[in-house]
């Protein structure tokens, strides 16, 4: 009894700190690589929950995670409806993903994501990654953080919307712009993967 | 120093106290990383530093101003403490609600361990919001130089930490007395694993 009591704890303990150092080291999707979780459930705030493979166009997938409270999110949401305009312009299927399942009881409860998406007027998709299950499958780390797929669904750009968060009127490099610019044209993504402050994903 | 000049001290002391107590206050209600939704600005989160082997004061009439850093200002501030001491960089902002939760372990941490660990601090906060940045610093018992990101937009800065870093905050990075790196952790730290890879970057157990 007491060896099983013992095995347990000692499992216990290899879970935990084989959980530690998968935060510690957690990598985010490599350039390249294919949609991972693409049959996981995504939860709109309207309607059916659909899937990343459904979300996707003809032309490619554009996964966006985001929250209601971030402020780089805040900064950053300005620009939000024209790239999810512009993507689904070119066929590129687009969903901006709530992560933050360690929020959700609270700031990014549904009801709270419905009152921030319509009070900042979003027009595209907004939803639920319940139990941050496609974050995890990313190696998404925070928001806002940008995923883009051609369309064989390979990951094309990861990274950063572009290089001003205040002031879009200021921006020198317009990384995700750039990016759907090259995957409409059939070019190599001149910056592939960038950087950016942001806000941990509440897991 | 007369009973008058006295308790204008301590007046002082006590409205400081009670607006860093009302940012950490603020900073800890507001979940997750967020301000709300009020937190639109139009200007530049950081200052561009001049030069990259300089670092420039920001906010001299605080008591303890931060430096802005860059990513070849970074590298030196590691650099220096190799063979001295091992070095453990935060980046957190009083906006981003576990950095605020975590950091008091920091800095108990660094307190207990002066002549063992540097702990540099590295602020993401944004220009209009660093009078309440220096204020947690103070709060938070703060008495070393610690830094401002010079150029939240540089993408030098985020290898500089770590390759392994896209921006998320909080970020830390623990180094060995020898310049080997320990950890690159992206998220909240709690002190226990805190203490574990102090205890690995010094080869010996934190103090508490």
């Amino acid at each position: 009894m007491r060896f099983t009591k013992s095995l347990t704890m000692m499992a216990a303990a290899l879970l935990i700190t084989v959980s530690c150092y998968a935060k510690d080291k957690m990598q985010p999707l490599a350039i390249g690589a294919a949609a991972p979780a693409t049959d996981a459930p995504v939860a709109p705030l309207e309607g059916d929950s659909t899937t990343l493979a459904d979300i996707a166009g003809e032309g490619g997938l554009l996964v966006i995670f985001s929250c209601n409270t971030c402020p780089w999110v805040i900064k950053w949401q300005d620009r939000y409806n024209e790239i999810a305009a512009a993507a689904k312009a070119q066929g590129v299927g687009v969903v901006y993903l709530n992560s933050n399942e360690g929020q959700r009881a609270k700031d990014d409860s549904v009801a709270a994501m419905k009152a921030h998406a319509e009070k900042f007027g979003y027009d595209f998709t907004y939803a639920v990654d319940k139990d941050h299950v496609i974050a995890d499958a990313f190696g998404a780390t925070k928001t806002p953080d940008v995923f883009l797929f051609d369309k064989d669904l390979k990951l094309v750009y990861r990274g950063a919307i572009d290089d001003s968060a205040n002031d879009k009127g200021a921006v020198k490099a317009a990384y995700l712009a750039d990016a759907l610019a090259a995957l409409k044209a059939g070019t190599a993504v001149p910056v592939a993967t960038t950087a950016s402050l942001g806000c941990s994903i509440k897991r | 120093m007369t009973r008058r000049q006295t308790k204008t001290t301590a007046l002082t002391a006590t409205i400081t106290t009670a607006c860093a107590t009302a940012a950490i206050a603020a900073s800890v209600l507001l979940t997750g990383c967020g301000r709300g939704d009020t937190a639109t600005s139009t200007e530049n989160p950081a200052t561009p530093a001049p030069t990259t082997a300089e670092t420039t004061p920001v906010a001299p009439a605080v008591s303890l101003p931060m430096k802005t850093v860059d990513a070849a200002g970074l590298r030196q501030v590691i650099a220096d403490q190799k063979g001295k001491k091992a070095v453990v960089v935060n980046v957190w902002a009083t906006y981003c609600a576990p950095c605020v939760a975590e950091f008091p372990h920091f800095v108990e941490m660094a307190q207990a361990n002066r002549d063992d660990v540097e702990v540099v601090f590295v602020s993401a906060d944004f220009p209009e919001e660093l009078a309440k940045a220096q204020d947690f610093l103070t709060s938070q018992g703060v008495d070393w130089q610690t830094y401002l990101i010079a150029d939240a937009s540089d993408q030098d800065f985020f290898p500089a930490l770590s390759p392994d870093w896209t921006g998320g905050m909080p970020a830390t990075l623990i180094i060995a007395r020898d310049g080997q790196e320990v950890v690159f952790h992206d998220g909240e730290m709690d002190a226990a694993t805190l203490a574990g890879h102090v205890a690995t970057a010094t080869g010996q157990p934190a103090q508490h």
